[in-house]
């Protein structure tokens, strides 16, 4: 039986750091074939499979229906599963993907912030986002503080990390002042060393280098 | 001493459906011993890992640590994929928990749009009449057999169930308008993945009184 090629992914969303952030680093560290496509929006909205996006689409091989998924997190999981970024072992997935649900609702929320929600969702982003802290550089103390969340090199939680903080320093709430300094003064060394990993990796360099604007993201 | 071979679990939540629904039934599902806790809230809430339920605890077989595992969707898929209740081929596992995603991801901006918030409600109105859509293909595509994938009770089979059934209770509480519409969306194949699930023999101790929370069943 002869082997498949690798499979070629088109990635739709919007041209903006956003939620896909994630996936564009996990699709750079597998060195997946993929491109990232940025239709028209409204236009091309109800042309979209789900009507929303993102989108990827994994283009077929051999002659059957492309395969495509949304949920931008079952994005990730997918990808991160398929080329190694997730342990294989349940109990270390189900941790890093707890991260990753922590993550995502601490962005949700912060944007909720930052489209007029009021004092009482302020309170509780502030609450989470110390939380989060925390418990990520728990997990990294446990794992030996060593700019990892699992064994001795990158996974999907590493990526994860770096694209929830630039999602929430590219697009922050005005209505909190400081927003981004005060994070940044928070951050703990154990979870600096995670993003300094993430910048300096050979094959995500260059999409880091892409957005000055956000290198260094503890600058 | 032997330790024991299967682990036990504890489930806190509060004693209502919810969102927790969902765990109760893989558990069930699973056939492992478990247990539900309901913490005084909010006073346990510094105690939890992120202050927030639900929370999973697998007790340590002979001499190991509990595991703790917390945020909702985390939970299911541990229990799911362990107790093999997902599929096992990846792009059919990733449809289930895509849908998933896509079931509450109304549940969430059903708030919002409950509050009269203009452009929630028009969000919401159409994420539900997509989700219609894709329910009604998705099971007719299998067959209209009661099953979302094969021919057996999986993951997301208990998902849709533990939705409508918590989601309706929900809604008669803080959006009663909205009941009507999300009844609209059992169509004949959704009752019958229902019916289904209620059906299930390894399920009856959890759903054979749950009639009540299903109105076009009646």
């Amino acid at each position: 039986m002869t082997a498949s090629a690798p499979p070629t992914y088109i990635l739709h969303y919007f041209n903006v750091v956003g939620i896909i952030e994630p996936i564009r680093l996990l699709m750079l560290a597998a060195k997946a074939d993929w491109t990232e496509v940025h239709p028209e929006w409204p236009q091309e909205k109800y042309s979209q499979p789900f009507g929303r996006m993102p989108v990827l689409i994994e283009k077929s091989t051999d002659g059957s229906p492309d395969f495509m998924l949304t949920e931008s997190r079952t994005i990730e999981r997918y990808l991160a599963r398929k080329y190694g970024f997730i342990p294989t072992d349940l109990k270390h997935a189900a941790r890093q993907e707890q991260l990753r649900d922590l993550q995502a609702d601490v962005g949700i929320l912060s944007n909720e912030v930052r489209l007029g929600a009021g004092d009482e969702a302020k309170e509780r982003l502030n609450y989470l986002i110390g939380r989060l802290i925390e418990f990520h550089t728990e997990v990294l103390r446990e794992n030996g503080d060593n700019g990892y969340f699992y064994g001795d090199k990158l996974s999907y939680i590493d990526m994860s990390l770096y694209g929830f903080f630039k999602l929430i320093f590219a697009h922050p709430p005005t209505s909190i002042p400081n927003y981004v300094a005060d994070i940044k003064s928070r951050i703990t060394p154990e979870i600096a060393k995670v993003i300094a990993n993430v910048e300096s990796h050979p094959l995500l360099r260059e999409h880091i280098d892409s957005r000055p604007e956000f290198y260094p993201l503890f600058g | 001493m032997f330790p024991s071979e299967k682990p036990s679990y504890i489930f806190k939540y509060f004693a209502v459906p919810g969102i927790g629904e969902a765990t109760r039934l893989l558990l069930t599902a699973a056939k492992v011993n478990w247990v539900e806790e309901n913490p005084e809230w909010p006073q346990e809430k510094p105690n939890q890992p992120f202050g927030r339920l639900p929370v999973l605890i697998e007790k340590g077989t002979g001499d190991g640590p509990d595991f703790v595992i917390c945020e909702s969707a985390a939970i299911e898929r541990y229990v799911a994929r362990k107790y093999g209740l997902m599929p096992s081929e990846p792009k059919e596992a990733s449809r289930q928990e895509q849908l998933r995603e896509q079931i509450f991801d109304i549940v969430n901006i059903s708030y919002a749009a409950a509050k009269g918030a203009e452009g929630f409600k028009a969000r919401f109105d159409e994420l539900l009449a997509k989700l219609k859509e894709v329910l009604a293909m998705e099971l007719k595509n299998n067959g209209s057999n009661g099953h979302f994938t094969g021919d057996k009770l999986t993951y997301i089979d208990i998902i849709i169930y533990s939705f409508f059934k918590f989601f309706i209770f929900n809604l008669k509480a803080y959006a009663p308008e909205y009941v009507d519409v999300v009844v609209g969306l059992a169509t004949p194949d959704v009752v019958k993945l229902i019916l289904a699930v209620k059906a299930d023999p390894c399920l009856q101790s959890r759903v054979a009184n749950d009639d009540q929370y299903f109105p076009f069943l009646a």
